[in-house]
């Protein structure tokens, strides 16, 4: 097997002819999209009757975005990052990570730190698009994504045998090794992935912020802004195809990420100990259906766990107490301690029924079981959830102009019992006009983080942060209501939303006396932080998205979003509500973005099919707001990018190559504001980039996974 | 049916593997750094007793701090024990109780680095060097929830072999463990504790201006020995000298700030006078330059709430500028409040003595 797959590997590398399948490489006008993340079942974008934005393959591979938080932040105008140590703090029209549910293909990712999602789990080379929905708009993923949802879909491969390589480099170690190797044998699909990524990190400033420290000025701090990180992904998927219209799957993922923390002179501020590290694993099964009746019935069975741990750096040794004083736990450079241990094991049936012409009903089962293991910070040593649901959701075509999705789905939580959730969506088409409005209710208990977690930093002071077993559940109300004009070149969509959270979950400063007494006795907290109920929150704003096509290649178009986000904390000292802007949520946001994409229609045939594409892509916020330390400046950054496509072909197989570069932050610009305070954009300044991207297959293109394909299927298309 | 079987026997074996990274072999790295941990303690302790011959160790335990000045304190009272002609066949050691203060010195967090150690290690190493009499100090303000620990865990862990290394014949036989109690460790010290600082502090409550002791207290359920009781002995046994002393604390119940103002103070002090602040401690740490100047984390101080009330009650982080309001420095300072310490040093309790028949 060796020999013949070096044999074709040479073969199609020696080989001139001219490619036709050039194209593949960049896809087809986004207007043309399909998305299935707003019902769970396929419609074009125009048509889908719960409001999605969409970043489309060529979107993806024009802007060249080193993560998923670079896509996110760089093509919409609804995102807002903050990455740090803990994570990527990420916000979607002004509501944090923990409101946010993340899926790929469908399935949520797993693993949080203080509630923030490793988002480096997603290898940015594998994105065929993302669909966003905004609020608990959808029945199907549970009603927990009081923000909304982002969907992650992979890219499927064709059928034989792909083997593919991306390799990049930038600015300040910026390095991204993506390689696949798919292979078909009879029936049976295997796909293999490795992803590795690596960043030396930077660091923007060396002054501290005084007041977290004392009073001390230090000008030659060793703390980075983003600190050096280097992670390792390898997951495999093994598919089988029984019969026409089924499929079987199996897939495991590991992974291992560690974040260096430097140790400087400073004890107060920039000497760490430890550095942070990740270990996840996750295996998956599932089968998918398609009857000759059209139905469509799916199972999956998924098993995933997030290891959380300290790396000790530490020479002369680490003291941890435990509740025994003769036995605290010690560490030395090369030790590591688990902090956490997330596992999670979900089961999802789905059925998605076409009843007549006019009605499609979709209807699952989920039953997901959470389980956390941190002997050194919550009480019991370890803590567990499990929430189940049922849900339904009918999609109507009452009259041709006019789409009703209704859905209502019952949580049944163990500690909270059960919970009703309506979801309602209407979409009025209007010739180029769609006029969309939805109304979905959320619903999220407590983690067993937020309940009983206690954690103790002792930077610049010690900080305790605390569970709080008391919590009640989060609810929400969501509101929207979308105008879209499309004709053929232009597009303009316009959402104006409300999104009411009652009993949001926020950490809160609370008097030292009121924490445990035990942990005042160990700890002598200098603040304590407790996980409360805040009186209320809402976030309120527009969006709104324009996109010309303004022929021979050039597609302009850009994104603006007005957000207003306040709570409401009791105040017991006054006795009255403390009114507060959602830390991190900045007034108005916006992004633009110009394209060129050029077929070649050079002299000789090998030239035909080759594509030039050029991007220019701006974004930019107002002033960040925080409660303390400080707002995030305002900022504008610009990038620029260049790609070149070619391919060889001969006979069945073909090798493509890209070859892509890129500026970001032209205008060199960088927040310099004392580490510890706020910044609006963590940057570097000026960074470039290039890659290459090799891939050769052999074969025929196939469907992979229909259920989740991006492939258009006849018979569950509703266009 | 190959095809499936290789399908599934993949997927279990990538589900074993997940599983099997769980497991690790900590209980034996922890057995290895304790030793390591422990020689380090163990080499100077050999090397002072080498030194210095003597039979008689005497181990100071503070909960620790990371502050020059805190510093600075510990040093003094080290200094004054080791310069008392009273403990001149003692070899002194000094200890803190708080894990991340040991870890956050060793850094050299506001001051030089410097490796401290917990009072289980030093008594460890102590007692494989056999010295034949062990004087273990609190330096605690009350006898609260800290001091007991001292005595019910650590001396306790000590005498019972808790490492199970120390010979059993010397801790029989061949040992003899006091322990002596915090500053207001008896009512009587109380009044003592009132007199020294009435000598030091009178000149800020001349003219009705006013001073406030903050201490730290036991929270709520934590009152075991009703130690928080000291706190109001001692405001009792100060406003006996002059009305204007207060005492309240940061976690002891009913005796916040709060409850100060509220109970005590609101209509009993002179308006817009100087309020003074101290903090009850053996030295000044996080609880002074946080909760009563502000210095750090600026708007929940004490200081800043007496400014809030209309009284005068400044503070710039320059200690030398004697417009401030706030005195940063811990009762370990001040010789006369050290002499307490010390005679409760001398007049140490023996635990674990035969009783006499």
């Amino acid at each position: 097997m060796k020999g013949r797959l070096r044999l074709w590997v040479g073969t199609a590398l020696m080989c001139l002819s001219p490619s036709l399948l050039a194209q593949t490489i960049l896809r087809t006008d986004t207007i043309q999209e399909i998305v299935i993340t707003g019902t769970g079942t396929q419609h074009l974008l125009k048509n889908a009757p719960v409001q999605t934005e969409v970043i489309s393959h060529k979107m993806l591979a024009q802007y060249g975005g080193r993560s998923l938080e670079d896509i996110l932040a760089g093509l919409t105008a609804s995102f807002a990052f903050n990455e740090d140590d803990m994570g990527s703090q990420m916000q979607l029209n002004g509501l944090g990570n923990n409101y946010i549910l993340i899926l790929i293909d469908g399935k949520r990712i797993h693993g949080d730190n203080g509630g923030q999602n490793d988002l480096g789990l997603i290898d940015p080379s594998r994105i065929e698009r993302i669909e966003i929905v905004k609020g608990a708009a959808s029945a199907l993923y549970g009603s927990d994504a009081i923000a909304g949802v982002i969907n992650i879909i992979t890219r499927k491969y064709p059928k034989g045998w792909v083997v593919e390589n991306e390799s990049r480099g930038g600015s300040y170690a910026d390095l991204r090794q993506h390689n696949t190797v798919g292979l078909t044998l009879g029936k049976v699909q295997s796909l293999t992935n490795f992803h590795y990524r690596h960043t030396n990190g930077w660091q923007n400033t060396g002054e501290e912020d005084p007041t977290q420290i004392g009073g001390r000025v230090i000008t030659d701090s060793q703390n980075k802004t983003v600190n050096k990180n280097s992670l390792y992904q390898l997951s495999e998927r093994l598919a089988w195809q029984p019969m026409k219209g089924m499929d079987v799957y199996a897939d495991g993922m590991w992974y291992h990420k560690r974040i260096y923390r430097p140790n400087g002179k400073y004890a107060v501020a920039d000497v760490h100990g430890y550095d942070l590290s990740y270990d996840d694993a996750a295996a998956s099964a599932g089968w998918s259906w398609l009857t000759k009746k059209d139905y469509r019935l799916t199972a999956d069975l998924m098993w995933n766990r997030h290891g959380y741990y300290y790396d000790y750096t530490s020479e002369k040794g680490w003291l941890v107490e435990s509740d025994d004083p003769a036995l605290p736990y010690i560490y030395y450079n090369g030790d590591r301690a688990l902090q956490a241990d997330q596992r999670r094991t979900m089961l999802q049936l789905k059925g998605v029924f076409p009843l007549a012409a006019q009605h499609r009903l979709s209807v699952g089962y989920d039953f997901r079981h959470d389980w956390l293991r941190a002997p050194l910070r919550i009480d019991s040593d370890r803590a567990r959830d499990w929430t189940q649901a049922i849900y339904a959701q009918e999609e109507w075509n009452p009259l041709k102009m006019l789409n009703v999705t209704a859905g209502l789905r019952l949580d049944h939580n163990g500690q909270f019992g059960l919970h009703l959730t309506p979801k309602l969506s209407a979409m009025l088409s209007l010739g180029d006009f769609r006029i969309r409005a939805s109304w979905a209710q959320g619903f999220k208990s407590p983690t067993p983080k937020e309940q009983h977690y206690r954690y103790v930093r002792d930077m610049g002071g010690v900080r305790l942060f605390l569970g709080n077993s008391d919590l009640k559940p989060q609810t929400s109300n969501y509101l929207s209501l979308n105008a879209e004009y499309r004709i053929a070149k232009v597009n303009i969509s316009a959402t104006g939303y409300y999104n009411k959270v009652d009993n949001m979950i926020n950490l809160v400063t609370i008097p030292t006396n009121e924490a445990p007494g035990d942990l005042i006795l160990r700890y002598d907290p200098a603040f304590v932080r407790q996980y409360k109920n805040l009186e209320d929150a809402y976030t309120t704003g527009v969006d709104v998205n324009v996109r010309w096509n303004a022929g021979k290649g050039v597609t302009v178009g850009g994104g603006y979003s007005y957000l207003k986000a306040r709570g409401s904390v009791y105040d017991e000292k006054t006795e009255q509500l403390h009114r507060l802007t959602i830390d991190g949520t900045a007034h108005h946001k916006g992004n633009l973005f110009a394209t060129w994409s050029y077929l070649l229609k050079g002299e000789k045939r090998e030239e035909r099919g080759n594509r030039i594409g050029l991007g220019l892509y701006g974004r930019a916020s107002s002033t960040r707001y925080y409660e303390n330390y400080g707002n995030g400046k305002a900022y504008h950054l610009w990038r620029m990018t260049g790609s070149y496509d070619f391919s060889r072909q001969k006979g069945k197989s073909t090798t493509s190559f890209r070859v892509e570069a890129g500026i970001d932050n032209i205008f060199n610009y960088v927040d310099r504001t004392p580490h510890g305070r706020h910044l609006g954009t963590t940057t570097p300044g000026t960074t470039v980039y290039a890659a290459l991207t090799i891939r050769f297959h052999q074969g025929t293109k196939v469907k992979q996974q229909s259920n989740y394909s991006t492939l258009k299927q006849s018979k569950d298309e509703t266009d | 049916m190959k095809q499936i079987k290789f399908l599934f026997v993949a997927f279990a074996a990538m589900m074993m593997s997940a599983g099997f990274t769980a497991c690790s072999d900590d209980d034996e790295v922890q057995q290895g750094n304790f030793e390591k941990y422990l020689s380090s303690v163990e080499s100077q302790v050999k090397a002072k007793k080498a030194k210095s011959g003597n039979k008689k160790a005497l181990l100071l335990v503070a909960f620790g701090s990371t502050w020059e000045n805190a510093h600075q304190t510990f040093k003094g009272i080290v200094a004054d024990y080791e310069g008392d002609q009273a403990f001149k066949d003692y070899d002194v050691y000094f200890s803190f109780t708080s894990a991340i203060c040991i870890n956050k010195s060793r850094e050299g967090e506001h001051y030089e680095r410097q490796d401290f150690y917990a009072p289980n290690f030093w008594l460890e190493a102590i007692g494989r060097q056999k010295y034949e009499e062990v004087r273990v100090q609190s330096l605690h303000i009350i006898p609260g929830e800290e001091y007991l620990r001292l005595r019910d865990t650590y001396i306790k862990d000590f005498k019972n072999n808790v490492y199970g290394d120390l010979d059993p014949d010397y801790l029989e036989e061949g040992v003899k463990v006091f322990i002596g109690g915090p500053l207001m460790a008896e009512e009587e010290d109380v009044e003592a504790t009132a007199k020294a600082l009435d000598g030091y502090f009178s000149k800020y409550v001349e003219n009705d201006n006013v001073m406030v002791f903050l201490g730290h207290g036991n929270p709520e359920g934590y009152n075991y020995g009703n130690g928080n009781v000291r706190y109001t002995q001692l405001e009792k046994q100060l406003q006996l000298i002059n009305k204007n002393y207060f005492v309240a604390t940061v976690d002891m119940e009913d005796n916040l700030i709060d409850n100060l103002w509220d109970d005590r103070m609101e209509g009993n002090v002179k308006e817009g006078a100087v309020v003074t602040l101290h903090a009850l401690m053996c030295i000044a740490g996080d609880h002074a330059h946080n909760d009563m100047s502000g210095i750090e984390n600026e708007g929940d101080s004490w200081r800043e709430f007496f400014q809030e009330k209309g009284f005068t009650c400044n503070y710039d982080g320059n200690d030398a500028n004697t417009a401030n309001n706030c005195i940063l420095k811990g009762l370990g300072d001040y010789p006369n409040i050290r002499t307490i310490w010390k005679k409760h040093t001398k007049n140490a309790i023996e635990m674990f003595a035969e009783e006499e028949e």
